[in-house]
């Protein structure tokens, strides 16, 4: 499998996709906002069916359009607070509606759908250049912006109270929320790249004991499923994203049995105190 | 619990705002949300150690008072001020702590500690990287030991009783030492003993830190009888009455 150039490329892709992903989906879903990955991934085709069509790169159309949509969704969500989740729904309907337009107009059907499900042959030189610089710049900013985005997590008028820039690191992850989507939609697929976001952060959520742990394990989860994914993908000849869905399903299953029988066994050690 | 008035506190206090000036006044305040007015012409004063309790149901209009004095609502200008300071103006909160609702405490789904969380809400302490340090921990150690929660600093907040979630909410709010504790409903959601215990330990801290607080609850009768309370008001349809 290393002996061929696209096999090297799209494994340093998801190695740094890998990692980029969960420590992006932990700040979702503690900020409880994990649909609007679902949101974005969705609109991204949109901007890939957009970037065929016009001749320019598919993730830099997707790239645009995810930009533009989350800054849309923040902003309804902010001025409406009351209405929860109905932005992203709304924006993730506009954005379905546009693409299945778009899609009727994009040159031959294969390229578009294999945005879909990902594809292990994807990946481009200048992919594996944009994934390292986004790893650095959502790594430096989850270590820069580590208790900020804590206490944001807890309550953002907490937080403000407390010194943190609330407006300013929700605007700087929204932004690395939506570049990270759409560079992943590539090699994981739009379809799935949401459940890429949330699904190593939910195994962590049930074996983790504080926050750091959380953190280590989702970034270690992530890279995992990614790198065996891909793996599994080469040599069973299936569609990567597919492969790294249905590994990371196995690990949550395996993580919430791993809780459910560590919570038994406090139980017993409690009784047998008694 | 031991006085711990510092002198960086003093000098904050002195530097901010005067120290003359009353902890918290407001002046007609009124509110809408969209048209029909939720607050109308509320007005208290608060002075330096003394408490302050609003008493009222569901709707009557608390919770957006509350939000108003943190600054989460724009109020008009000239109406609320704090340590003598604009609210509409006021950036810097560190003379403010905030205990809030039981039902934004339910929100933390994640397995955070009471010691990550207090070594993580000093950020003004922090360097360009907002990362808690050794000596981050060690304040919130302190802290954690001072409110008998140091035993349960490594336990998952979610794993933690009412009252204890509570009581390490209120360390978290305390270990900034402001000099004005906002209290939104702190005992809704907590069982009678800790709401007692929650209760007495405002009661330390105004007689022995010298503390100022609100308390805005509709716990009346627990209050009046837990609470040194200097001054109590009902909040009814948006119009705050003496109690």
């Amino acid at each position: 499998m290393f002996e061929f150039a696209f096999m090297q490329r799209t494994l340093i892709v998801g190695l740094f996709l890998g990692m980029s992903i969960p420590l992006i989906g932990i700040i979702m879903v503690n900020r409880r906002t994990s649909m609007m990955g679902d949101a974005l991934s969705h609109t991204s085709l949109a901007g890939v069916a957009l970037g065929l069509i016009l001749g320019i790169n598919p993730s830099l159309g997707a790239a645009a359009i995810c930009i533009v949509s989350a800054f849309l969704i923040e902003t309804l969500r902010e001025r409406f607070p009351q209405y929860g989740d109905m932005a992203t729904a709304v924006i993730m309907s506009i954005g379905l509606g546009a693409a299945s337009i778009l899609s009727d107009f994009t040159p031959g059907g294969n390229s578009l759908e294999s945005y879909l499900f990902g594809s292990i042959a994807a990946a481009s030189p200048s992919d594996v250049i944009v994934s390292a610089v986004l790893f650095l710049f959502v790594l430096m900013a989850s270590i820069f912006f580590y208790s900020g985005l804590l206490n944001i997590s807890i309550d953002p008028n907490l937080a403000r109270i407390d010194g943190v820039h609330v407006r300013t690191i929700n605007s700087i992850f929204t932004l690395l929320t939506a570049i990270t989507v759409a560079l992943s939609a590539k090699t994981v697929g739009i379809l799935l790249v949401s459940s890429l976001l949330v699904i190593p952060v939910a195994c962590s959520l049930f074996v983790a004991r504080s926050y750091k742990q959380m953190y280590i394990m989702s970034v270690a989860l992530g890279l995992g499923f990614m790198m065996i994914g891909l793996t599994m993908s080469w040599y069973m000849e299936i569609k990567p994203g597919g492969a790294i869905i249905l590994l990371a399903t196995t690990g949550l299953i395996i993580s919430a049995l791993y809780a459910r029988f560590r919570k038994i066994k406090h139980k017993n050690n409690r009784m047998a105190e008694i | 619990m031991s006085s711990k008035n510092t002198k960086d506190q003093k000098d904050h206090l002195n530097k901010g705002q005067n120290a003359n000036n009353p902890v918290i006044m407001v002046n007609n305040l009124a509110f809408a949300y969209v048209e029909d007015p939720v607050l109308t012409d509320i007005n208290f004063t608060l002075h330096s150690q003394e408490s302050l309790a609003i008493y009222g149901a569901n709707g009557s209009g608390k919770s957006t008072l509350m939000r108003l004095l943190l600054g989460e609502l724009s109020s008009a200008k000239d109406t609320i001020y704090i340590f003598g300071q604009d609210v509409t103006e006021k950036k810097d909160w560190r003379d403010v702590g905030y205990v809030p609702q039981m039902n934004v405490t339910k929100n933390v789904s994640f397995p955070v500690t009471p010691l990550e969380m207090l070594a993580s809400c000093q950020i003004r302490k922090m360097g360009f990287i907002k990362m808690p340090g050794k000596k981050h921990y060690e304040v919130a150690r302190k802290t954690l030991k001072r409110f008998s929660l140091l035993d349960y600093g490594k336990v998952p907040f979610t794993e933690l009783s009412g009252g204890l979630q509570q009581r390490t909410m209120i360390a978290r709010a305390m270990l900034a030492e402001p000099n004005l504790l906002i209290l939104d409903e702190p005992t809704a959601g907590v069982d009678e003993q800790n709401k007692k215990d929650f209760l007495q330990l405002l009661n330390t801290l105004k007689d022995e830190d010298g503390i100022s607080y609100v308390l805005v609850t509709h716990e009346k009768d627990l209050v009046e009888q837990m609470v040194n309370i200097d001054q109590a008001y009902e909040i009814r349809n948006g119009v705050l009455e003496n109690v």
